[in-house]
């Protein structure tokens, strides 16, 4: 079987996509979409199906693969300047997303109430899991916003990420360090520091 | 009397949602008995907006930021537009549970032991060399909440020291001060309080108690709410007399709920009042009156007589 949306290739707001499968699969199929919606729009179908057999698809899509990629790699380059050491991300090869994860002592569920205060926001990594997995992890989308949006946005994250870990870092008895100009933060103490500063020993 | 009443709900606060539901149910409630209803979703535009329908009165049904800390009533004083609940001091006293913590203990109303820091004190001040101090006089778990925040938002249970960095880090999400709280373990109570009468308890029951499990308590589904409370003899009276006297020194006018907790050894004590509580079929205060014999449109009117009662004449 085979799935695919013409959300990123076309546009979002069409929401229609496509399944490729047995008859008796797609039978089925339809009963569940028809019990869900009763159909998706025969206009909108119609119209992409006009559009995608003009066959002019392709260089939209290119003009798109340009204009994304430029999106990400300003992304790319603002998390390296305004992140901190301690997070990491994402260097996807398509798509309209990066996943950053952050020290597992913050919650991007409450980051993003304090990211929120600074007008800026982000997808809580928890709403990818089922299981309370993805706490400390973020979606970042860069094909909504340009270039000058999307660099003011990071460096407005990435400056509740650094307040977050240097207060942690003074909660767990860090030395206290004055941030550098450039964003430099406190060193994150390992597992197994944390564990024994816990305890107090 | 038939009024024009401008409902304000929504906003900017993190309790937006809980907001919108109050005030499509308050909506509803005016339209029943009469009145002539202007919604209004709170936000840049909300002066214009009041000056252009020129309510005879303003119904807040907007919880946490701007709604229940006082900041939409000094938009209305200025407007000099008629509003339900409490005044400005009351919402910013309420709002603040630090401050309202202070008062409580001057005024000698229990409430769990506490400490409090601002984000200079741990920056600036070395705060977290007194963290182990107040650890101990605390006795774990220890609950960490941000001072400003009227939901469970931002509130975390540390059950050992280890825990206690992340849940500060995650309360000052939320506010510029936290608050460190000692755990009291028993009952979850609530007492409304409507025109100075306190009506029937609340309690809150986790549905798994298997483990005690803090969060599980504001989450849909895994709470069951008993009104009123099956209390031991005299307890509910005492609950209520608390309730109230806390109502009064906080200066809270017309309703407002206030959450208690009865420990194990049957002490009751204080954790907060709140001057806007839900509205929602769930709220806690629609359930307490209708268990008065109030319905929600029979509560809604009140709280209209009772604004316009406050105002001078």
């Amino acid at each position: 079987m085979y799935l695919g949306t013409f959300s990123k290739i076309l546009s979002p707001g069409i929401r229609l996509g496509w399944v490729v499968a047995p008859p008796p699969v797609l039978d089925k199929i339809n009963l569940g979409k028809q019990g869900t919606d009763l159909c998706t729009s025969t206009l909108s179908q119609l119209m992409v199906k006009a559009y995608f057999e003009r066959g002019r698809w392709q260089d939209y899509v290119e003009s798109l693969t340009d204009s994304y990629r430029i999106r990400r790699d300003t992304m790319l380059d603002a998390l390296a300047e305004h992140f901190p050491p301690q997070a990491e991300w994402t260097r996807p090869a398509g798509g309209l997303f990066i996943w950053a994860t952050l020290p597992d002592f913050i919650d991007t569920t409450d980051l993003l109430a304090r990211a929120l205060r600074e007008n800026v926001a982000f997808v809580p990594g928890e709403a990818a899991f089922l299981d309370g997995r993805g706490r400390s992890s973020m979606r970042l989308n860069f094909s909504g916003s340009d270039e000058d949006g999307i660099r003011e946005g990071i460096r407005r994250i990435g400056e509740v990420v650094t307040e977050q870990v240097q207060l942690y870092g003074t909660l767990t008895g860090e030395p206290r360090v004055e941030p550098a100009p450039g964003g430099e933060v406190v060193p994150m103490p390992t597992p197994a520091e944390r564990e024994r500063r816990a305890r107090g020993t | 009397m038939k009024m024009k009443v401008a409902v304000l709900k929504g906003g900017r606060s993190l309790e937006r949602q809980v907001s919108l539901r109050s005030g499509a149910r308050v909506e509803d409630a005016l339209g029943r008995l009469g009145h002539e209803v202007v919604p209004i979703d709170v936000g840049a535009d909300l002066i214009a907006r009041l000056r252009a329908a020129e309510p005879e009165l303003a119904f807040i049904a907007m919880h946490g930021r701007d709604g229940e800390d006082g900041t939409v009533q000094e938009l209305l004083e200025i407007l000099g537009i008629p509003y339900t609940g409490s005044g400005v001091l009351a919402c910013s006293r309420a709002s603040d549970k630090v401050l309202a913590k202070h008062l409580m203990l001057e005024a000698g109303i229990p409430t769990p032991d506490f400490f409090a820091f601002n984000e200079t004190a741990f920056r600036e001040l070395g705060a977290a060399d007194a963290l182990a101090a107040i650890e101990e006089r605390l006795e774990f778990p220890i609950v960490v909440k941000p001072s400003a925040q009227g939901s469970a938002l931002g509130i975390r249970f540390a059950r050992s020291a280890a825990d206690v960095p992340a849940a500060i880090v995650a309360a000052f999400s939320y506010d510029s001060r936290v608050l460190l709280e000692r755990h009291i373990a028993g009952r979850d109570l609530a007492v409304s309080i409507l025109d100075d009468e306190p009506l029937p308890v609340v309690e809150a029951v986790p549905r798994d108690d298997e483990f005690y499990d803090f969060e599980a308590r504001y989450e849909i589904g895994r709470t069951d709410f008993v009104c009123p409370a099956e209390l031991p003899a005299g307890l509910t009276e005492a609950a209520q007399d608390l309730a109230l006297r806390t109502y009064r020194l906080l200066g809270c006018a017309a309703f407002a709920r206030v959450d208690l907790m009865l420990d194990e050894a049957g002490e009751l004590t204080i954790l907060e009042a709140n001057p806007i509580p839900g509205l929602t079929e769930t709220s806690l205060l629609p359930q307490a009156a209708e268990a008065a014999g109030i319905s929600f449109d029979a509560l809604i009117e009140r709280i209209l007589e009772l604004a316009l009662a406050r105002q001078p004449a």
